[in-house]
């Protein structure tokens, strides 16, 4: 019936269901059948139940008398066998070149690693304050305040703020506040400073999630007088002992507190690390306020609720409570209190945002860096991707003796997917085998990495399935990348002309590719190495500024308030040892964790100048002179003057700025801080970098300190040894309270750049394993494309030329290559380095002389791969390589 | 032979080839089972009960021809063998025999 009208078709859906499971041969009938039915159907009762019959039709032919197919004839090779015979000739393949072989894989295992490590790094960084079962409803309370021209944010508020917020707002669950110090603790004989401590209410532990070994979460931290301590903690003080319920002295009032439960310990990847929790109900606060910083404090929000629009919300506590406070604290009006917390924010940050995103002055611990996670996981892509390109290079060049085999294998009837499967088969065995030696080396390099990145890894997140997994992912993926380029041009070879010889005619497109690649390898090298450079120079110029004070040969002793009231006498007897140049009654010093902030604003003639913050360190008569700080207006603090001690008060040049006083003299001016206390200006000193050289030095006053609780000392260089000792037994001689603390200033000014000085040493590691892949890669290739051109040297020197004349020949090329990489790295590098360092206050500027450095060493590097093979090639025998073949 | 060998239905779709016969196949028998029966019958199962029967050798069968309707697929035509033929009569000698022994008015009790 060749005129008949298109019949109505089922629906495709059911038809490709059943096409899928029904058996082949009876396909015909069953889809016929079910066609013409549907068609009587649809004449009958529409075609849309004809429809939903239909479904049921095809769901009636789910029986096994349908699904089973009908035995073949024929042999049926399972699949699995030419998988078999892939693998081999893939391993012969392999065992043949064994040096390449080696190279491809050295590079992969390589890559492989460093992708591993990273990836576990950014893991890591990532997981970080996951751990408590509603960390997702966690936020943490901020506070900023607009001042000196940027935004001062503090990761923590004042003691009424957290309840406060709870009271008044429904959709707050709970708020918990925790307060970190740092003291003295005794059982019996054993007694250690130590310097994870906190305060913490009660439903901290519960709300983190904390796990408890003895003792009850909800219940430890109640009552007054209460401490909670880890497992370590635990064996620290009381070794065998069963801890719950004996008191440790706390402090140096030795104020008791029992034990009441014990913690494993608080997990690694928590943005705060505290060995015992002391119950924040011990001390009573009669007038909780508002105003000031310093609690940590941390929200459970209900699940639905939007922390944006509870932020939105907070203002309205700011002007309840927040104003009155400003009123009464700086004796001020109403309007003038209202003006002054006009920039005064609360904000919330999520718990899990805070290790990556928050980067306030006053975190806990030192944060991770969103950017960093970047930075590295965009590493460890690119340097496998380096070691892909070395295959991809490899096997191209390596074409035209595969070509041979390709042309049989497509004569005895391979067809292209075949051959692409061949090739793709080659490459994935080898990333595997390099996914062994990786495994090799993750294992030998791991306890390196955890020291370079201060991280605690242990082997066994390597060996659970999952990292398996994933590894077997990479590997998989990395060599069907690396193998993919290869598989399919070698595929595509026509049968007569790779039969003929003839491939070597039209080679220039696989030039271009093997150039594209070198040059992409060797920018990210000379990158990487550009990056090494800015980061070491940066830091080295960070450790070696002048930080406008003298750090060398100074020790703070911490905690001289041990010594209660003979303190000034310690000091005098100390100012007297013939070991010491000067000594200072003080607790303040450049570096330390110990500073004092408050909001002052300048009394001028003509009315009053705009709050600022400023810093504030309490010192004595010889502090100025015993850090060597200099004046640079004015006079230092004087017993000539007794006012000084009660109203005098040294300013640095960089508060003179702030406070508006650039060019007029400052001394003799007033400034008044919160609480209505006014200061007269009797000096200003030269700035100095109290804090990191990482920010700007800040405006500081130095007020004359009451009961100081510590000393600064600064010494000869003679003898350091024996002066540490007599200063322990004048330390005892005066009947101290507890053990002598002690460090040399330059010492803990190192550890502020511990986290560059991390960054660099991965960048340094990262770059160097960029350029051993890179000229591996080279190495490689040079040799193979010198081998192809042994006839050409041998007739060369036949007719005359040279070695060096050879082997200028033959490097020339490569050299080109590198320079073009350099010339492409170059200005990337320098956008890159020049973002880096906006983070830095005090910078370098990234040098022309830097990017020849790297050039240089990159083309060293280069060179040396290649002559070694060139030079090789050109000293051979023309007898010999003419021979060839 | 045992009388388990032929199930109801299939007894059923044996009767309605040899009824339809020549030509039977099962679109046919299903519409036809249809309409006699008043439930839907789906030519799955249709088709499995013939598989059966042939299997049992009480149908043969052959590719027939192809129509617009199907697609221009083909159809499989069954007809009853000889075998088949004599199962159905010795079924239906069996029910004959069974149906005499009913006295009239116990039939009469029914309605």
């Amino acid at each position: 019936m060749p005129n008949t009208p298109p019949q109505p078709v089922g629906p495709r859906f059911a038809d490709r269901l059943l096409t899928w499971f029904c058996a082949p041969h009876l396909r015909e009938e069953v889809l016929g059948d079910l066609h013409e039915r549907y068609a009587i159907r649809a004449k009958r009762v529409g075609e849309a139940r004809a429809r939903q019959r239909y479904w049921l039709d095809v769901v009636a032919y789910i029986r096994p008398e349908f699904i089973k197919r009908q035995p073949q004839p024929y042999s049926n090779p399972k699949i699995t066998d030419m998988l078999r015979n892939y693998v081999k000739i893939a391993w012969r393949n392999l065992m043949l070149n064994k040096a390449f072989t080696a190279i491809n894989m050295l590079g992969l295992a390589i890559g492989l690693t460093s992708f591993m490590l990273i990836a576990v790094f950014v893991f890591n960084e990532l997981s970080y304050d996951q751990y408590p079962t509603k960390a997702k409803n966690i936020y943490r309370v901020q506070l900023s305040v607009a001042g000196n021209g940027d935004v001062a944010v503090y990761p923590n508020v004042d003691v009424a703020v957290g309840e406060g917020i709870q009271r008044t707002f429904p959709e707050v669950k709970a708020s918990t506040r925790f307060r970190p110090v740092s003291d003295y603790i005794q059982y019996k004989a054993n007694q250690f400073k130590e310097a994870h401590l906190a305060f913490a209410d009660s439903n901290f532990l519960q709300l983190f999630s904390i796990p408890f070994i003895k003792g009850n979460a909800a219940t430890a931290l109640i009552a007054p007088n209460s401490i909670v301590i880890s497992k370590e903690f635990a064996r620290k003080y009381f070794g065998d002992e069963d801890p719950i319920g004996k008191a440790l002295a706390v402090g140096t009032q030795r104020s008791a507190f029992t034990v009441t439960g014990i913690i494993d310990k608080v997990p690694d990847n928590s943005h705060f690390h505290t060995d015992a929790f002391l119950s924040l109900s011990t001390h009573h606060i009669e007038h909780p306020t508002w105003s000031n910083v310093g609690t940590y404090t941390y929200l459970e929000l209900a699940d639905k609720a939007d922390p944006k629009k509870l932020e939105a919300k907070f203002p309205q506590l700011v002007a309840k409570y927040v104003v009155p406070e400003v009123q009464r604290d700086m004796g001020v009006s109403l309007a003038e209190a209202q003006k002054s917390v006009e920039t005064f924010r609360f904000s919330l940050q999520p718990l899990t945002d805070i290790h990556l995103y928050s980067n306030t002055k006053y975190e806990l611990e030192p944060n991770g860096d969103i950017k960093y996670v970047y930075i590295f996981s965009a590493l460890a892509l690119f340097i496998l991707l380096l070691a892909c390109i070395n295959f991809t290079n490899l096997s191209t060049a390596q074409a035209a003796k595969r070509s041979r085999e390709v042309g049989i294998r497509k004569v005895m009837g391979s067809i292209k997917k075949q051959i692409v499967f061949q090739f793709l088969t080659e490459s994935v065995l080898l990333t595997l085998l390099a996914m062994v030696c990786a495994y090799g080396l993750l294992f030998l390099l791991l306890p390196y990495f955890n020291q370079v990145a201060n991280k605690q890894i242990s082997y066994s997140f390597f060996l659970n399935y999952q990292a398996i997994l994933t590894l077997f992912l990479v590997s998989l993926l990395s060599g069907m990348l690396a193998g993919a380029y290869p598989a399919f041009f070698l595929s595509s070879f026509s049968i007569i002309r790779t039969l003929k010889g003839a491939f070597f005619g039209k080679s220039s497109q696989k030039k271009s590719l093997h150039s594209g690649l070198i040059v992409f390898q060797f920018s990210i090298s000379t990158i990487l190495l550009i990056a090494t450079i800015v980061v070491y120079k940066q830091l080295q110029y960070m450790q070696t500024k002048k930080l406008g004070y003298d750090k060398d040969q100074v020790i703070a002793l911490p905690d001289t308030r041990l010594l209660g009231d003979k303190q000034l006498a310690f000091k005098e007897q100390l100012a007297q040892n013939a070991h010491v140049v000067a000594a200072s009654l003080s607790r303040y010093t450049p570096g330390g964790i110990m500073m004092d902030g408050t909001q002052i604003y300048p009394k001028n003639e003509t009315g009053n100048g705009a709050e600022i913050h400023t810093n504030i360190f309490h010192i004595d008569y010889d502090y100025l002179r015993t850090l060597g700080i200099q004046v640079v207006q004015g006079r230092n603090f004087s017993r000539d003057f007794p006012t000084d001690s009660i109203s005098g008060v040294l300013i640095n040049e960089s508060a003179v700025h702030e406070l508006g006083w650039k060019g007029t003299n400052p001394i003799g001016r007033s400034i008044v801080r919160s609480g209505n206390h006014e200061f007269k200006v009797i000096g200003v000193v030269k700035d100095f970098n109290y804090v990191s050289v990482k920010q700007k030095v800040a405006p500081l006053m130095l007020l004359m300190g009451r009961n100081a609780g510590g000393i600064v000392l600064k010494i000869k260089t003679t003898d350091v040894a024996g002066f540490l000792d007599d200063l322990k037994q004048q330390w005892e001689s005066f009947n101290p309270n507890g053990p002598l603390e002690y460090h040399f200033l330059d010492d803990q000014f190192a550890t502020f750049y511990a986290s560059e000085q991390r960054t660099q040493q991965l960048f340094s590691a990262f770059a160097l394993l960029a350029v051993i892949i890179a000229s591996l890669g080279l190495f490689a290739l040079s040799a193979f494309v010198i081998e192809q051109r042994t006839k050409e040297i041998g007739i060369r020197k036949v007719m005359g030329a040279s070695v060096p004349g050879i082997v200028q020949l033959l490097v020339k090329d490569f050299v080109q290559l590198v320079l073009i990489s350099v010339v492409i790295a170059s200005p990337i590098a320098w956008y890159a380095m020049h973002h880096w360092l906006q983070d830095f206050a005090y910078r370098i500027e990234v040098e022309w002389w830097m990017f020849a450095l790297s050039g240089l060493f990159a083309l060293t590097i280069a060179l040396l791969t290649v002559s070694f093979q060139s030079i090789k090639a050109a000293l051979v025998n023309p007898i010999k390589s003419l021979r060839s073949e | 032979m045992r009388r388990s060998d032929l199930g109801e239905f299939e007894e059923v779709v044996l009767l309605a080839v040899a009824a339809l016969s020549p030509g039977a196949y099962s679109v046919l028998i299903a519409e036809e089972l249809e309409r006699e029966t008043g439930n839907s019958v789906s030519t799955g199962a249709v088709h499995a009960a013939l598989q059966r029967l042939e299997q049992k050798g009480y149908l043969r069968s052959e590719l027939g021809e192809a129509t617009a309707e199907r697609g221009g697929r083909r159809k499989r035509l069954f007809t009853v063998t000889a075998l088949g033929g004599r199962v159905l009569s010795e079924v239906r000698a069996v029910r004959n025999r069974l149906w005499d022994r009913i006295i009239p008015n116990i039939r009469l009790e029914w309605s």
